[in-house]
């Protein structure tokens, strides 16, 4: 096999401490014949000491902070804002056009950088409206072809920046020039690939995958409580609506078949309780593989989604990778989604006998009643099965290898 | 060669030849592969597989200085190292040969429920019961277990069949040489359930012969718990089946105790009322602004504080109790 040597733009650094940067982490680590180099597009301001696998390296770091002239400029227009609705509107005028500029700069910089490259492939990792900017200057400036990443939509991104509409569609634009001018673009749900192909642009599903499994049915402990239901909640412990709609919902249906609902948190954050009739138990947060193995002992696992309108295309395209924990570990999900949210459509289609969506689905004491009489027999041959699932859908043989072919057929 | 010195040969075989049983049954496996299991707390059972049974068990046991070993028959307990480890045995061809293989060991040739009649309270760490019970009738089993409980200081650990399995003495059987005797007919069949304050660890096919399977299961009994009293926080009617106890203290909810005609099955000895309700709604408010404004809220402080042994029964006494696990914050 040839030596390849590919150049990675991305916000988020390939580091396992990060979301988005450990799928990176796993995806870069797994080719280890593939040689990578890092330019770090850090438009957060992400702290400087990260971990990176062995066979990348950081070639160049750029920051898109203001310094000296353009801060001062930009506190002063900042300041002189609050004093009236006219000058807070040229205050923004003006540090957009700085902030275009930057960013346009930084493509050129990144642009030219990438030109030295022997490869003819950059794979580019798209989080938000600067980086879709940096590309297309940076990808026009290097003439190299483009691997397009992206694991939620672009309006996800501006929804929670707070930009006007009109951005939402000047953006949307470029990034649809930007992705019919990849050669191959990288997305993590089936729904987002299938769309990306209607429009004549080449695609693949790749995410958070495992590796190839194993048969572990030997190593399997499956817990018992005569007094509770026990249910798993990983990641991010916002009180939003969807979650506390399904908690309470839950504590219901499990109090008229007179069982309590125990909820076991796994993440970095310190959750409280927002209503009684549960008990919280918060662990912390552990890697995944650990995770696994942890939670595969209990019950339910809770996978509340995103149902407001403004949130429809998040909910459509993207794919929770907390759900492939819950998969790997054997575990019936019930989850709190839109009829048309991508894993309600995937779980459906793949898992439907342990997978419930309380919302648009009246029959969840049913369901509940068939989690609390599963014997352990029963529990053994659902996890065989979610195995099955995850070996067919998100294993390292599944989704990683046709990357792979992918990247030694084109770089 | 003369007679004495072919028995004095014969003697010696005997010697090497247990010990070359010793250390074979050492080498086979004597060292258990422990599997420790978190987040399993008492009356909650684990479910595994055959191979992971002895390991998963033992990772639930807490280390001992003095192990009780009822019954062991040929074969000593390997799930815990204890410096002290004695061996109560009834079967006298067993306690010869476990006299002879473990000349260390304190060994008792008597029956364990005699043995534990006799015993004084809290005397020993853990008493172990491995392949025990069903060999005793069901009261027999019972009274075994309710001394074993009272000797134990931490935990008495129990391995059973799950259920009744029929095992009946023949002759043509026998243990390491040792011919089988009437005492290896199983007599009673026990379920997890019926042992309180425990752990179970469960496999359902253990025992498999061509026509059968059988499960088997660990119980693991905190008997340091056991005999203390309880505190008992309620916000609601407990259910039927629930039985208060004669040195039960009770902290009851304002409005429970007020207003619910479920207090009349509650006694009312040791009871102190406290408003579990309104505690449990202001989760937000800081422990200094609770202890001057709630009643009896620093009785229930020094409660919490003082007793191990404490059951929550209602949705506003789980989250007292919860928040004071969690340090009211």
């Amino acid at each position: 096999m040839k030596k390849l040597n590919i150049p990675i733009v991305t916000d988020v650094p390939p580091d396992a401490s990060y979301t988005a940067g450990q799928v990176l982490h796993r995806i870069i680590s797994s080719l280890p014949d593939i040689k990578f180099e890092f330019f770090w597009v850090n438009h957060s301001g992400l702290p400087g000491h990260i971990t990176i696998p062995n066979n990348c390296s950081i070639k160049r770091i750029f920051d898109f902070h203001l310094h000296g002239i353009w801060w001062v400029l930009a506190r002063f227009t900042k300041k002189v804002g609050e004093r009236s609705t006219v000058l807070r509107k040229v205050g923004l005028l003006v540090r957009l056009s700085m902030w275009i500029l930057k960013t346009i700069s930084i493509g050129l910089r990144l642009g030219f950088s990438l030109r030295k490259s022997p490869s003819r492939l950059v794979w580019c990792v798209v989080q938000g409206e600067k980086t879709v900017l940096c590309y297309v200057v940076a990808g026009l400036v290097s003439r190299r072809t483009l691997i397009l990443q992206q694991w939620d939509p672009l309006s996800w991104w501006m929804t929670h920046r707070g930009h006007p509409r009109k951005a939402h569609e000047i953006m949307r634009k470029v990034l649809n020039w930007l992705e019919r001018r990849a050669i191959l673009n990288v997305v993590p749900s089936d729904a987002w690939k299938m769309r990306l192909l209607a429009e004549g642009k080449k695609s693949i599903r790749l995410d958070n995958f495992f590796d190839d499994p194993m048969d572990i049915s030997k190593e399997l402990v499956f817990l018992s409580d005569p007094q509770a239901i026990h249910a798993v909640f990983v990641g991010q412990f916002y009180s939003n609506a969807e979650l506390e709609l399904l908690i309470g919902h839950l504590t219901r249906t499990l109090a008229a078949l007179n069982k309590k609902l125990v909820l076991h948190y796994f993440g970095h954050a310190q959750p409280s309780q927002t209503a009684l009739g549960y008990r919280l138990i918060a662990h912390g947060a552990l890697p995944r593989d650990e995770l696994v193995k942890r939670i595969a002992k209990w019950d339910l696992a809770l996978l509340p989604y995103p149902t407001e309108a403004r949130f429809l295309e998040t909910s459509s395209f993207s794919f929770p990778s907390k759900s492939r924990v819950y998969l790997a570990a054997g575990l019936p999900i019930i989850a709190w989604a839109s009829a048309g949210a991508s894993p309600d459509i995937f779980y459906k289609q793949h898992y439907s006998a342990y997978y419930h969506n309380a919302l648009v689905d009246d029959r969840t004491e049913e369901f509940v009643s068939a989690i609390i009489e599963a014997s352990p027999s029963q529990r053994k041959s659902r996890h065989q099965e979610a195995t099955r699932i995850l070996g067919e859908q998100f294993s390292y043989s599944s989704e990683l290898v046709p990357f792979k072919e992918f990247l030694v057929e084109h770089a | 060669m003369s007679s004495i010195s072919l028995q004095s040969l014969a003697a010696e075989n005997k010697i090497l030849k247990n010990q070359a049983s010793q250390f074979r049954y050492f080498l086979s496996g004597s060292r258990v592969d422990i599997n420790t299991i978190g987040d399993v707390e008492s009356g909650q059972t684990i479910y595994c597989d055959r191979d992971a049974l002895h390991g998963v068990a033992t990772g639930f046991l807490r280390s001992a200085e003095v192990c009780l070993d009822i019954g062991p028959g040929v074969r000593p307990q390997r799930l815990l190292h204890c410096p002290v480890h004695m061996l109560v045995e009834p079967y006298v061809a067993y306690a010869e040969k476990l006299l002879a293989a473990y000349p260390a060991k304190p060994i008792f040739c008597q029956d364990g429920l005699t043995y534990l009649q006799q015993a004084l309270s809290k005397s020993v760490d853990t008493v172990f019961l491995l392949d025990v019970i069903e060999h005793l009738e069901k009261a027999d089993g019972l009274r075994l277990l309710k001394h074993a409980i009272r000797v134990a200081r931490v935990q008495v650990v129990v391995f059973t069949p799950l259920g009744f399995m029929p095992q009946h003495y023949t002759e043509s059987f026998s243990w390491e040489g040792v011919s089988h005797s009437e005492l290896q007919n199983h007599r009673s069949g026990w379920l997890p359930g019926e042992f309180e304050n425990a752990i179970h660890v469960v496999c359902e096919n253990y025992h498999k012969s061509a026509d059968q399977e059988f499960g088997a299961f660990y119980s693991i009994i905190d008997a340091s718990v056991v005999n203390q009293p309880r505190l008992i926080l309620l916000s609601d009617g407990a259910a039927n089946d629930f039985e208060f106890q004669e040195g039960d203290v009770i902290l009851a909810d304002v409005m429970f105790s007020e207003l619910s005609w479920k207090i009349n099955f509650v006694p009312k000895r040791n009871m102190v009322v406290v408003p579990f309700q309104l505690i449990a709604e202001e989760s937000l408010t800081s422990i200094e602004i609770l202890r001057n404004t709630i009643i009896n809220f620093g009785v229930l402080e020094s409660y919490l504080q003082r007793f191990e042994n404490v059951l929550a029964l209602g949705v506003s006494a789980e989250v007292v109790l919860q928040r004071h696990r969690n340090e009211w914050a």
